[in-house]
């Protein structure tokens, strides 16, 4: 295992001695025998258990997955190429191959004033409109084409929080400026060998839209938010591709983004359904019966994964499929005495229960039989989306005769925008624990624990609420302790028995971990700690160090978690600048026993970026070869010396990802995966880096997934797991198994 | 409320929404209007969520980030502005580090005035008083904890002299001298505007979270009556009114002791079939029986305030209702005259008459809208467009 910065001489510290630290990189010394955590063989025992990120860390150093793989439509789309210049050659093909269906290279003209941008969109700017060919530098009235190429840096500003990055845009107003009662146009070539026929999405926003292919204009739905799709026909060889856009107004005032852009689009490319795929290196492909952010947790031969309201998924990890279900409302948390004491229950939601557990049964049915390397079929996917419906209704409905018995006792758990399922399950081997619900405010939390084979050995509600948009921190297991966070109470279960040990509630909710910081497990000294912003003693939660309101060290203001190595703990702060800082802390103990924090450096956020410039953390920094990696939620990854806080290189993504309110660019945390760290964006697509000083990408590798329900790419929000040769992604629509063949 | 002879009084306080009602009986502005129809003036007023409140011939608006500003209701020119930073206030009022703008905002909550005085609340957690011709009285910065994550919305609400304030505790200040009275750290603040109303004759404010707090002492008297994610409680007749995706009526009791017995007269989900979830930003209007809301996505319910039962649930074309990142309505629906005045935050206002059945009686719009909810005095409406304040009139 590598060395960390915490063997590193102490920086001078003057009044306080410090006792023993320890020196590796994983914590005590007894627990590290055995097979490291990646390698095919390890196993999660008491002393070793699972979680989120494996041991918390997102190492897996052991593992040796595959560095490439896909998963892509059938047919026409997988082999256009796109350029926004005149192709020199048009008998040869060229430019960049389509991926995951966005045109990304474009020639923008522009801007051009008008009066009515309902009228004026069918009046002809450009000379022979709509038969032009341009090349870049080329007149267009006044003035002349050039190149855009649609990422994060063209897009008019980069506020992230109300969404102004949307999808990867052509945007005029990063282009021309803010223009009222302008018009643009755009233009691009698409090459195709065979020609035929598919679906063009063109999502905009302005006034009016107008789009040609190859001189003839494009009828579709574009108005349609949801679906704007038109069905066209490419030619074999080169086509023109033009779009014409108006706006009113080109910015607009949204929450906190004054200039919110309203005159931009994205054009996308895809096959007509039923879509099929092809895969590489996925041995299997498993469609998951709900959404959920969580990532799975490998278990000897199985996989667990959570989803939906509250389902806790046992896939088996050679074959991928779905051993057992259990899925879990009201119905499922209380005792056979409870559900006598109420007549309704057994008269009415009895029956509905019944009814759910058929549901489930058909569903999993429906489920394996999907199970493919190349994922569920277009009819597989209709008939899951629609036995998924009938579940989620019946569970609804569950749900909703026990508020009608007593609201105040049964508060709707599934009340948040986020899920109720994106805790990570976690095991010691022998079990496995999940958590969902939450709701928000008064909402009700459930923990429950599992044998591997899917015996129930206990469920405990704990009605701790949740911040508005619920609880997602991933439960942590130590010393036979489960810690759970819920809004601001620390809670410490038995994990034999369920039983509360102990809990803390923070006065202010500044002081606790809030919805998405999970807890962390650490060793101070001889003393076995948890780090929830303070320190609490694992053995009786008492506060060992206790953070201030407005000066956090761990985690505050984001939504990540701290990672941890040694005595030292990493974490964004983004508490106080208004951009993400990262920091080193050292835990120690002074001679006097009580634990003291030394910060051995602050690298600071993005400010050199710009004041519009604000996207924080959602993933947690990872420590590899003695440097952090932390990625914020638009795809920046920074590179720092852990040892000195020194930044040592600074990269976007910046591929696919969509970055808006619903969903921002990255929340993946990266990971180690054997000699590679891996970068996971909203749309699935994974960066491979290699660890070091310097940015030395090895890879970037796709999986298309286009919802038959949706019409649009899976979204991946979950921090991938290595096991042996295999990686196990979730995205919310599937769980994908990766190894190379 | 309403008519344009309305003077606020210490008794009769305006602020956010009027008197806290949304209602504006004695208004009768135009039905009809546009950028180039039917405004008297507009004013370039700078960035912001919040309300404009109407003080005699004056209108008060809260812009960010930081700012107070009065504008003259007749011709829109602006009278006076002043700048909320500690840096602008005399040493006393200091904090170390200063306070930080909130990304999301800090200028949501309304001014509140009793006619002589007006009181801003700016979101950092500065609370100043100023008469109406923008000489400061006081102002103070108060280290205090914020319960929400997108910033502090709640507007300051004037009874009795005091001022209540939802920095995150519920905190009564003496309104003549900014001194803290009392503070309620259990009454945490949400996003709405409490409530207030007497029982037996003893002032309460009710929280957006159902806390009954008594402003004399701020002794919590109950606590969880209704819980308001965003929108604000109303109470009318006795009754403490929580309408959101859950919604509940408490009958509240007709003597206040030091602890009170509230009875549940309902509870309704909203939506009671699960996901999509639908945010209610807006607060209710109660009309003759009847309850009055919309939802972020432009869903209109009508709700009988004795049963809580849905009589009337239907989708408004306040485009593009439903669009996965278009407007949403943030502003609570009001009463002028005999009208529902409904505005989403692209400019599109719907006129609707009050009833159990969708009447759609006009619908206009400005080239950019606002979460703030407009206010109504005579033939003249107040509202908020991007960054200009619009009087709209005949």
């Amino acid at each position: 295992m590598k060395k960390t910065v915490d063997s590193l001489a102490l920086a001078a510290w003057t009044g306080i001695a410090l006792v023993v630290l320890l020196g590796d990189s994983g914590g005590a010394s007894a627990a590290e025998t055995g097979p490291p955590l990646g390698a095919a063989n390890f196993l999660p025992s008491p002393e070793r258990p699972v979680g989120w990120r494996g041991d918390g860390t997102g190492r897996f150093p052991a593992a040796t997955p595959p560095v490439q793989w896909g998963r892509w439509a059938k047919g026409l789309t997988h082999e256009i190429r796109y350029q926004a210049g005149r192709p020199k050659d048009t008998s040869k093909p060229g430019g960049q191959p389509l991926a995951l269906g966005i045109i990304k290279d474009w020639l923008v003209a522009g801007p051009f004033p008008i009066e009515d941008p309902e009228k004026d969109i069918d009046r002809p700017l450009l000379a022979k409109e709509p038969a032009i060919d341009p090349d870049a530098a080329e007149g267009a009235g006044d003035t002349a084409w050039k190149a855009v190429h649609v990422g994060i840096e063209t897009q008019n500003n980069q506020v992230v929080n109300e969404g102004t990055c949307d999808r990867p845009n052509v945007d005029f107003v990063w282009a021309f400026g803010e223009r009222d009662k302008h018009l643009a146009y755009a233009f691009t070539h698409l090459y195709s060998p065979t020609g035929g026929k598919l679906t063009l999405q063109v999502f905009f926003a302005g006034k009016a839209v107008r789009v040609w292919l190859n001189g003839l204009p494009v009828t579709g739905n574009f108005k349609d938010p949801w679906r704007p799709n038109a069905e066209v026909e490419l030619k074999p060889g080169w086509n023109r591709l033009l779009v014409k856009l108006s706006c009113a107004e080109s910015v607009r005032n949204c929450g906190c983004n004054p200039k919110q852009s309203q005159w931009h689009f994205t054009a996308y490319l895809r096959p007509k359904p039923p879509i099929a795929y092809q895969s590489r290196n996925i041995p299997w492909i498993t469609p998951m019966p709900g959404r959920s952010y969580a990532s799975p947790c490998a278990v000897g031969d199985r996989v667990f994964v959570t989803a939906g309201l509250a389902d806790l998924l046992s896939i088996d990890k050679r074959s991928g499929k779905v051993l057992w279900l259990r899925s879990h409302t009201y119905f499922d948390t209380l005792g056979d005495g409870d559900r006598s004491a109420r007549p309704e229950i057994a008269r009415e939601i009895a029956p509905l229960v019944a009814k759910a557990l058929q549901n489930d049964e058909a569903l999993l049915r429906l489920i394996n039989a999907a199970v493919s390397p190349a994922g569920a079929t277009w009819q597989q996917q209709e008939a899951l989306t629609n036995a998924a419906r009938q579940r989620g209704e019946l569970q609804g409905k569950i749900q909703t005769a026990f508020r009608k018995l007593d609201h105040k006792a049964y508060p709707r758990w599934e009340e948040n925008d986020a899920g109720t399922s994106n805790y990570s399950p976690a095991s010691d081997g022998r079990c496995v624990y999940a958590v969902f619900g939450g709701g928000r405010d008064e909402g009700t939390n459930v923990v429950v624990c599992y044998t591997l084979e899917g015996k129930r050995r206990w469920i405990r509600c704990l009605p701790l609420g949740a911040p508005e948009h619920g609880n997602h921190c991933s439960p942590v297991l130590a010393h036979g302790k489960l810690v759970c966070s819920f809004e601001r109470t620390l809670i410490a279960l038995d994990a034999a028995s369920g039983k509360t040990l102990w809990s803390y509630t923070a006065p202010d909710r500044n002081l606790g971990l809030g919805g998405a910081t999970s807890p962390l497990a650490a060793t101070i000294g001889t003393s076995d700690v948890v780090i929830a912003r303070s320190i609490f003693d694992l053995a009786d939660g008492k506060i060992l160090w206790k953070a201030a309101a407005n000066l956090n060290r761990f985690a505050a203001g984001t939504c990540s978690t701290p990672v941890l190595a040694g005595q030292t703990v990493f974490a964004t702060d983004g508490s106080r600048s208004g951009h993400d800082t990262v920091a080193a802390v050292r835990l120690g103990v002074k001679s006097s026993g009580a634990v003291a924090l030394e910060q051995l450096w602050q690298r600071p956020g993005a400010e050199d970026l710009g004041p519009l410039y604000h996207a924080g953390h959602i993933g947690s920094p990872l420590l590899a070869g003695g440097v952090l990696y932390d990625v914020d939620m638009m795809g920046l990854i920074t590179a720092t010396d852990a040892r000195t806080g020194a930044q040592l290189f600074r990269e976007r993504i910046n591929r696919f990802a969509n970055c808006n309110r619903q969903t921002y660019g990255v929340c993946a945390s990266p990971t180690l995966g054997g000699q590679y760290v891996f970068v996971t964006e909203n749309t699935g697509g994974v960066l491979i880096l290699k660890p070091g000083p310097t940015y030395q990408e090895v890879g970037f590798n796709t999986l298309e997934s286009i919802g038959a329900e949706s019409q649009e790419q899976e979204v991946f929000l979950s921090s991938p797991v290595f096991d042996g040769d295999r990686m196990y992604l979730r995205g919310t629509a599937n769980l994908y198994c990766i190894e190379e063949k | 409320m309403g008519s344009p002879a309305f003077k606020p009084t210490a008794g009769q306080p305006v602020g956010w929404r009027g008197d806290g009602s949304g209602q504006f009986p004695a208004a009768n502005p135009p039905t009809v209007w546009s950028e180039k129809k039917n405004i008297v003036w507009k004013t370039d007023v700078g960035a912001g969520f919040s309300s404009p409140v109407l003080v005699g011939d004056r209108v008060l608006i809260t812009t960010e980030p930081d700012l107070l500003i009065c504008l003259d209701a007749a011709s829109g020119k602006e009278l006076w502005r002043k700048a909320h930073k500690t840096a602008d206030f005399p040493a006393a009022v200091s904090a170390d580090p200063p306070p930080k703008p909130h990304e999301h905002g800090d200028a949501t909550p309304a001014p509140v005035s009793d006619g002589k005085s007006v009181w801003v609340f700016i979101g950092t957690g500065i609370v100043a008083c100023y008469d109406l011709d923008g000489t400061r009285r006081w102002s103070n910065w108060y280290d205090m904890s914020e319960t929400t994550g997108y910033g502090r919305t709640a507007s300051p609400v004037l009874v009795g002299g005091r001022l209540l304030v939802h920095f995150g505790p519920l905190v009564c200040l003496d309104a003549a001298t900014g001194k803290v009275l009392w503070q309620a750290d259990r009454a945490r603040a949400s996003y709405g505007t409490p409530a207030v109303t007497r029982i037996g004759g003893v002032d309460v404010a009710i929280t957006a979270k159902g806390d009954v707090v008594r402003v004399s002492d701020g002794k919590i008297l109950a606590d969880g009556l209704g819980n308001c994610g965003y929108p604000s409680p109303i109470v009318e007749g006795g009754v403490a009114y929580f309408i959101d995706r859950k919604s509940t009526a408490v009958r509240l009791p007709e003597k206040a002791g030091e602890k009170i017995e509230c009875k549940e007269l309902w509870y309704e989900d909203l939506d009671p079939n699960g996901p999509p979830f639908r945010d209610f930003y807006a607060s209710p209007l109660l009309i003759g029986g009847r309850i009055y809301t919309v939802d972020r996505d432009a869903n209109y319910y009508v709700l009988d305030a004795g049963s809580g039962k849905s009589v009337l649930q239907k989708t408004l074309a306040l485009p593009p209702a439903g669009a996965k990142d278009g407007p949403n309505i943030y502003a609570s629906p009001c009463l002028a005259g005999k009208l529902l005045f409904l505005s989403n935050d692209a400019g599109e206002t719907l006129l609707l008459e009050p009833g159990d059945r969708l009447t759609v009686v006009g619908s206009n719009s400005l080239p950019n809208g606002s979460g703030g909810t407009p206010t109504f005095s005579g033939k003249r409406m107040f509202v908020r467009g991007g960054n200009f304040l619009y009087c709209i009139g005949q």
